[in-house]
């Protein structure tokens, strides 16, 4: 082994042993800071409010607060401020909820098999089970299978154009991109409404029905974003009486009965196009939707577009918490200046700015003017160990000192530990030529360069050379 | 002498070895037939809040793969622990290197022995297993071979434990000071590769040869600390 070598697997191992040591640390004080906060921190912590809607469509505000996990009871308001009592349950209005555009995903990326199978759940039935499969791409296909529990063999498969006996082929599978598979709203086969369900694929709304052994297309069109199902009620009698379907497409908000027809539409106005709806119909031909954020405009909707709208702020008292006291926690779990110094200047030029906050430069600086002085102390220590192990390398006339260094200064308290601990470090002894302390792992004094004497004889010596002479 | 070597350590691991592959097949039945012990066994009802389910999803949904990564981690660390900080703990590691063989060779002989060992014990019970869920009336759901990817990934991600163990052992440092970090770092490590590829099938290649450069760090430290150890 060279030398070279040497020194490169010393390196290597005090890497891996900072990598340790700084693990280690992290996970005993993350778990004390946890316990800390915990035990100090008992205000309430975050307040949400939503908006509910009472039969008669008069909108109101519930807030509910949470404090270490605690949920306290909700509150209600008027949009005007008005505090009132909670009513039953019987008196609100439901509202649906019509999620958004499912994201995209890069092309390179496939979801593991627990997404792509999703096990459909007929309490009623015991003897099969039934599950949709996915082909893992993007804008791909699915099918259903279904087993018998007893023989455990496959006794059917379900296609776009029915149940059949063996595997569709594509053509004949349900096209669905995988980020909707599965999901309430989309394609998800395993909610079950008066024996059959109801799933949204790319091709339009469909209908599966378990007790006929029959697929058809309830609403054909392409590109629908999501469905709801409304089950509408009489007054006095909890047994729906029709059920039917909210679809969403990119510009309007469809309401269909069971054979398809559309028994109303309303056009999307452009505030409404990219979030998740909600949306309440209030049975008088016009609908109540908002868009869910801290700033929800209400809009009260009919065939001929928005007639009333009405901005109402929603209060999310989640307690940020300071860029200082965010640095502080970091120092404490990872006295390593390198982390440091990546959190205080990624998370700020990575994070999204909201419009009038400056460019994340402006951020960056920001960071640094509240965080600096637990940044300053962790680079004080860096600084303060690198030159223990400046004065150690001397000590030991060790090389590469310019590269333990820099990597103790780099990774603070850790890197400083792997450093001392990658080796077995040799005796130090007061030189007997120049009186300095010298390691012993060698013939001549580090300093003065000159050999050490031999150790005086004592008549035990074992000679190896000039055994001729014997 | 390096056959003599060789027989040895094989001799020194079968013990694990056998445990492992007991360990195994009580995972193996108990996802098979996991109402076995329930039927025949009536101190097992002590245990189970009811009769246990069957296994519908292998490798998704099912009880032997999570018990077959965590007893697979727990016997790389047996291994490892025992072919380095057992041979020191029996005092033997002045005779086996007083052998005429280069220390190098002693310790790159103990780490082919139980690197082998561990992963022929670990692929005959996954093995089994995929070949019962990929034959068909054995359980009620699909199964495509890819399902059984994660856990062949987390089956040689197991190899950094063992090294990480190994160099542990062979380590002159205290245990209550920093003797058990490179075992942190590779059970951490073991950890972040077993997740990723469950989550990004598609990785898999990637985080093989991720473990393996791993492996090739761990080794390297291993042969260092050997070089530079004063085993007397």
């Amino acid at each position: 082994m060279t030398t070279r070598t040497n020194r490169l697997q010393a390196m290597l191992m005090a890497v891996l042993l900072a990598i340790g040591a700084a693990l280690a640390w992290g996970m005993v004080a993350g778990w004390v800071v946890m316990i800390i906060l915990d035990n100090v921190n008992r205000s309430p912590r975050q307040v949400w409010e939503s908006v509910k809607v009472l039969r008669d469509g008069t909108p109101l505000i519930k807030s509910s607060s949470e404090s270490t996990g605690q949920y306290t009871s909700a509150t209600y308001r008027t949009l005007d401020g008005a505090q009132i009592s909670e009513r039953p349950t019987g008196d609100y209005l439901g509202a649906a909820i019509l999620w958004a555009p499912a994201g995209t995903t890069p092309a390179w990326t496939r979801p593991s098999w627990n997404r792509r199978i999703r096990q459909l759940f007929r309490y009623e039935i015991t003897t099969e089970a039934w599950y949709a499969v996915h082909d893992g791409n993007w804008q791909g296909h699915a099918y259903l299978v279904g087993f018998d529990v007893s023989t455990k063999r496959t006794i059917g498969y379900v296609g776009k154009h029915g149940f059949r006996s063996d595997a569709p082929p594509v053509d004949d599978q349900f096209p669905v991109s995988v980020g909707r598979f599965g999901y309430s709203g989309y394609f998800d086969p395993g909610q079950i409404t008066f024996g059959a369900a109801y799933i949204l694929t790319d091709e339009g709304l469909m209908q599966i029905d378990w007790d006929k052994r029959s697929v058809r297309f309830v609403f054909q069109e392409d590109n629908l974003i999501s469905m709801a199902t409304w089950a509408e009620y009489e007054p006095d009698d909890t047994k729906p009486q029709k059920l039917l379907f909210f679809v969403r497409s990119s510009d309007s908000v469809r309401l269909l009965d069971l054979a398809g027809n559309v028994q109303e539409m309303i056009a999307l106005p452009a505030e409404l196009r990219n979030g998740n709806l909600s949306w309440a119909p209030l049975g008088d031909g016009r609908t109540l939707a908002w868009d869910q954020g801290p700033t929800v405009e209400l809009l009260w909707l009919d065939a001929t577009g928005i007639v009333k709208r009405q901005k109402v702020d929603l209060h999310l008292q989640q307690n940020e918490d300071s860029d200082r006291k965010k640095m502080t926690l970091v120092s404490l779990i990872a006295p390593v200046p390198v982390i440091c110094g990546a959190v205080s200047a990624i998370v700020p030029l990575g994070s999204q700015t909201a419009p009038g906050t400056g460019s994340p430069w402006t951020r960056l600086a920001e960071t640094v003017a509240d965080a600096w002085p637990p940044m300053l102390i962790v680079f004080a220590l860096g600084v303060v160990l690198a030159w223990l192990c400046y004065r150690r390398q001397r000590q030991f006339g060790m090389p590469w000192t310019p590269a333990w260094v820099v990597f103790v200064f780099l990774f603070g308290l850790p890197g400083y530990i792997g450093y001392r601990t990658h080796r077995q470090w040799p005796t130090c002894l007061p030189c007997p030529s120049c009186g300095r302390t010298a390691p012993r792992d060698r013939p001549t004094c580090c300093h003065c360069h000159r050999d050490f004497p031999a150790p005086a004889a004592n008549g035990t010596e074992v000679f190896a050379e000039n055994t001729s002479a014997i | 002498m390096l056959k003599a070597l060789m027989l040895k350590e094989l001799r020194d691991v079968r013990g694990i070895a056998v445990l492992a592959l007991l360990i195994y097949t009580f995972l193996l039945t108990y996802a098979i037939r996991p109402t076995l012990w329930w039927d025949y066994v009536p101190a097992a009802r002590m245990w189970e809040y009811g009769r246990p389910s069957p296994t519908l999803l292998p490798f998704i949904e099912d009880s032997f793969t999570p018990g077959f990564v965590v007893a697979s981690a727990v016997l790389a660390v047996a291994l490892g622990l025992w072919q380095s900080a057992g041979e020191a703990r029996r005092g033997t590691f002045a005779f086996l290197l007083h052998r005429p063989v280069t220390r190098r060779q002693i310790i790159v002989l103990k780490l082919s022995v139980g690197v082998t060992a561990y992963l022929l014990c670990g692929a005959i019970p996954l093995l089994a297993y995929s070949f019962w869920a990929a034959t068909p009336g054995t359980h009620a759901g699909p199964f495509e071979w890819s399902m059984s990817w994660p856990a062949w990934t987390r089956w040689w991600a197991t190899t950094l434990v063992y090294a990480g163990a190994f160099l542990t052992g062979i380590r002159p440092a205290r245990w209550y000071g920093t003797r058990l970090l490179p075992l942190i770092v590779a059970v951490v490590g073991f950890a972040i590769s077993a997740g990723i590829a469950f989550e990004y099938p598609q990785t898999a290649l990637w985080v093989c040869l991720a473990i393996l450069a791993a492996n090739i760090w761990l080794l390297s430290a291993i042969l260092f600390v050997t070089q530079t150890r004063d085993f007397s």
